[in-house]
């Protein structure tokens, strides 16, 4: 009913869009981003903290996957995964789990245990990226707390050949083709990436490496066509395939256990698209998403020979949206949307292969005003409904102000969620070895009750009325700031604060006859970040380009704050063994957060011979690790604390500073072709017990091929 | 000052030293720290269900007057005020003894407790999974596999003998090695100290 009701709504805003389509606009031809607003806007107007990252950049430190491009940009630092296995990216302070991910505005799903791997995404076809920071849901829903991360591909209304052959230490080599065919406005575009390397291993002692070999292919066709200069279908279809061969050690109870197998993942997309363009400014988009994630992996003990572990994994993410924006007149636009997603799941992890959905419908409102030249306003809404945990609001707001050409002031206030994932809601997890059963939140009530019908359950340490359904975990953020371009130098701060709350935990349910604790997720903890980015750049006599950036962070758990406050947080000296008082200015905070971290980035044109050269310099001030970080292939990752009471503070042991080098040089030889030679991580830093994702020094060489005929 | 005795612990059939040391000489309570009395020690675990193997299932049973274990053998009498098994602990009251031992946990620092208030709540032992203290004197990691005493976590206790023990668990392994290793260090050693208030009253000064 509500889907049909919102259809309706949508045919009566469409034709009241037409009525308005005879007027014209020019668009400037200035950096425009798109995710800010789902529109295309000029980069200096968005009065939101937008990031945008252009081809010659990702180009010219020779980067080949997502994290090599991420792990040097302001304000992003890339952490490891919970369990160890690869990285996510931290924004503002959160996890990984909290920055939507998108390819051409759509959602990369398959993530581990709430973490994309960004290895999985191939760099070479990629023509911006644009980071929004602060909660986004008001545009995109789900888990859009921290920011968006939109990866945006070629598109190109030309025959083009592009060839990138990377090489590099470890036998890692990536190499990729773009190929497109246009004639008039049709174009075809086909991209094919090969990505294989032999993993590295940080512990030469520990059976097995550190991570093991793997390869992976993506394929994608792109397909535009505009006809009479305001339509235009595109298709774009990807597939994936990565193959993992793994071998090592795994610790259990206080046994290691030897295994080896195979790790596959596959993943696929199709994405049609229809735009028809009222006007340069006004315009209709009906779009359809679909994508497919699997994983399959099978894990047998090496002595024995017998299974280990068996695990298989599919989602499927369908979603149809249609969009639409419209300018009343030359100061107002409107863009609405509304759109369905559906979910599906199957994996054996729920304890049988029964399908698992959710379907969310949406709705979006966006309003922006010009009042005044120097003045925009940015304001609007979404609003999900849910099968699960019903409806959620997401207001946004935000105003920019050019005082002059030069300085220009921005705040913003938005509203972020994210919603339970099938793990905390269908889980059905029995590990007997151990001795405990999780059991997601849909889940809960019926196995109680089932297993209390059969008179096992000893002990229940929430009532059954309490076993609710999950919220949404959801934030309130606020960010200000200033940009300052004077000559050459350019000056952007952005102060953020985020308060996040219902953030999900596992929680000790019941207590079974035999003993085994049962455990589901609840909404529990509170916390909150906050901090301030400095970002300046200049270039010098048009041949040195020099960037410096730097965060100041907070990450707290507001439950910890409190307890201190009241005098109830304790640390233990491991020397004399007596508890003392933990002290507000004690308390550092959250695991893997730096207070201090940022970049210094040089760029150098050597005149006569024509050879660029980038050096990085990639800082990241102490932190801490808690200490159930867990196992990483059979590694215990060390824990910070050293006064036994699970938080970190100034008595325990973080993990030092470092900085990471990265160098590059990059020579062009007939504008067709580009010879690079670096080094990533130069100076060879790791760290295997804090930080076993973290790979040492990598040469590399790199040749581009690239071909454009002239119309 | 400091003296070593030996006691003959019959239960588990060996002999374990206790250390007894006495601080604070000034004040009429004095606290006294006990070093590694055992609470059911094992031997090892069964490689194949990896359950704990050598460990006799007693209890070790503790008199705070004069710091005296008690044999198994008066487990049912008045004579003992605390038991201590893996990482277990009981008071003689309810299910486990005859007595009427009672006590809490508070959250305050062993020396800043000069006194219990009068509106405390003190618990007994009412059910296996309702006990007293039972395990909520410890916080145990899974990935580590080290169990260690939570910070700030005092038990306060009334004796069988009607008087009041106010009380700190240090460690739980043999020696209390400041970064205890599972694969290393022996556990179910308990390392505390404890302050008794002879004179019945409910003040530690």
């Amino acid at each position: 009913m509500r889907v049909h009701n919102i259809i309706a709504l949508f045919v009566l805003w469409c034709s009241v869009v037409a009525s308005s389509w005879s007027q014209t606009d020019t668009l400037t031809l200035d950096d425009v981003v798109i995710t800010a607003t789902k529109t295309e806007r000029s980069l200096v107007k968005v009065p939101l903290p937008v990031t945008l990252i252009s081809a010659k950049e990702i180009q010219k430190i020779a980067s080949s996957r997502l994290q090599d491009i991420l792990a040097e940009q302001s304000g992003l630092i890339i952490v490891p995964q919970i369990n160890g296995l690869g990285n996510g990216v931290q924004l503002q302070g959160l996890n990984p789990d909290y920055t939507l991910i998108l390819i051409d505005g759509e959602p990369i799903i398959g993530r581990y245990a709430g973490t994309l791997e960004l290895n999985r995404i191939t760099v070479a076809d990629i023509k911006k990226i644009e980071i929004v920071k602060g909660p986004s849901s008001s545009l995109y829903g789900s888990d859009a707390l921290a920011g968006v991360i939109n990866i945006i591909t070629n598109k190109f209304l030309t025959n083009k050949i592009n060839v990138n052959v990377k090489l590099a230490e470890r036998k890692t080599s990536d190499a990729s083709i773009d190929l497109s065919y246009a004639k008039n406005t049709f174009s075809n575009q086909i991209f094919f990436n090969h990505f294989s390397t032999e993993g590295y291993d940080l512990s030469k002692n520990i059976y097995g490496q550190t991570v093991s070999p793997y390869s992976n292919i993506t394929a994608k066709y792109k397909l535009t066509y505009e006809w009479k200069r305001n339509h235009e279908f595109q298709f774009s279809a990807k597939y994936f395939k990565e193959k993992q061969n793994n071998e090592y050690q795994v610790i259990h109870s206080l046994d290691s256990i030897r295994v080896y197998g195979n790790g596959y993942i596959t993943d696929w997309s199709l994405f049609p698209s229809y735009q028809y363009k009222f006007t340069n400014k006004t315009n209709i988009i009906a779009r359809t998403y679909i994508t497919n994630y699997e994983t399959k992996t099978d894990l047998k003990e090496l002595e024995s020979k017998s299974d280990y572990y068996n695990d298989e994994f599919s989602q499927r993410f369908i979603r149809p949206e249609l969009q639409s924006t419209c300018n009343f007149s030359k100061h107002q636009n409107w863009t609405v949307g509304v759109g369905i997603v559906k979910e599906f799941i199957r994996t054996n992890r729920y304890g049988d292969q029964n399908q698992r959905k959710q379907q969310t419908n949406y709705g979006f409102l966006q309003y922006e005003w010009n009042p005044l030249k120097n003045w925009n306003l940015l304001s609007g809404f979404r609003y999900d409904y849910n099968t699960v945990y019903k409806g959620q609001w997401s207001p946004k707001i935000a105003i920019q102000y050019s005082a002059t050409k030069s300085l220009s002031f921005r705040a913003s206030f938005g509203t972020g969620f994210k919603s339970p994932d099938f793990r905390q809601l269908y889980l059905n997890f029995n590990n007997a070895a151990a001795g405990y059963s999780v059991f997601g939140t849909e889940n809960l009530k019926s196995q109680i009750e089932e297993l209390m019908s059969k008179q096992l359950i000893q002990e229940l340490f929430i009532p059954l009325q309490n076993m609710n359904v999950l919220r949404p975990e959801s934030s309130t953020a606020w960010n200000g700031g200033i940009t300052y371009t004077i000559r050459k130098h350019n000056i952007t701060t952005n102060v953020f604060r985020n308060d996040i709350k219902d953030l999900i935990e596992t929680q000790t349910v019941a207590l079974a006859t035999n003993q085994n604790f049962i455990y589901s997720y609840s909404n529990i903890k509170r916390a909150l970040t906050q901090g301030i980015e400095v970002n300046y750049q200049t270039t010098i006599r048009e041949k040195i380009k020099f960037a410096i950036s730097y965060q100041y962070l907070q990450a707290k758990d507001k439950d910890i704050i409190d307890l201190i406050k009241k005098n109830q947080m304790f640390g233990r000296d491991p020397n004399t063994l007596e508890s003392y008082k933990i002290k507000q200015s004690d308390y550092i905070g959250l695991p893997h957060r730096s207070r201090h971290s940022g970049f210094v980035k040089v760029g150098y044109t050597i005149p006569k011979i024509g050879v660029e050269i980038n050096v990085r310099y990639i800082y990241r001030g102490s932190f801490g690790i808690a200490g159930t970080n867990g196992t990483v292939n059979g590694t215990l990752i060390n824990s910070s604390d050293r006064n036994s009471n699970s938080i970190i503070d100034k008595y325990d042991d973080l993990v030092s500073p470092y900085g990471l080098v990265n160098l590059s040089l990059s020579k062009e030889f007939k504008t067709q072709w580009m010879l690079q030679l670096g080094a990533d991580n130069l100076l060879n830093y790791t760290d295997p017990t804090n930080q076993p994702t973290l790979i040492g020094r990598t040469a590399f060489i790199k040749i581009n091929y690239k071909y454009i005929q002239n119309k | 000052m400091k003296k070593s005795f030996f006691v003959l612990f019959v239960s588990l059939l060996f002999i374990v030293a206790c250390d007894k040391t006495t601080n604070d000489p000034s004040s009429t309570a004095k606290s006294i720290t006990i070093k590694d009395l055992p609470g059911d020690p094992t031997t090892g675990f069964d490689q194949t269900t990896g359950m704990p193997i050598g460990d006799s299932k007693k209890f070790t049973f503790f008199r705070f007057s004069d710091s005296t274990i008690i044999s198994n053998a008066d487990s049912a009498t008045a004579k003992w005020d605390i038991g201590f098994r893996s990482s277990t602990i009981i008071l003689n009251s309810g299910i486990s003894g005859p007595a009427t031992a009672a006590g809490f946990i508070q959250n305050g620092l062993y020396s800043e407790i000069k006194e219990i208030s009068n509106d405390s709540i003190f618990k007994t032992d009412v059910s296996a999974t309702n006990l007293a203290i039972g395990k909520n004197w410890s916080t145990y990691n899974a990935q580590t596999l080290i169990l260690s005493p939570t910070p700030g976590k005092t038990l306060i206790i009334k004796c069988s003998d009607g008087k009041y023990v106010k009380m700190e668990i240090l460690s739980y392994y043999k020696g209390a090695p400041a970064s205890p290793n599972a694969m290393v260090n022996a556990a179910r050693y308990y390392t505390f100290r404890y302050t008794y208030q002879a004179d019945g009253s409910k003040k530690f000064e």
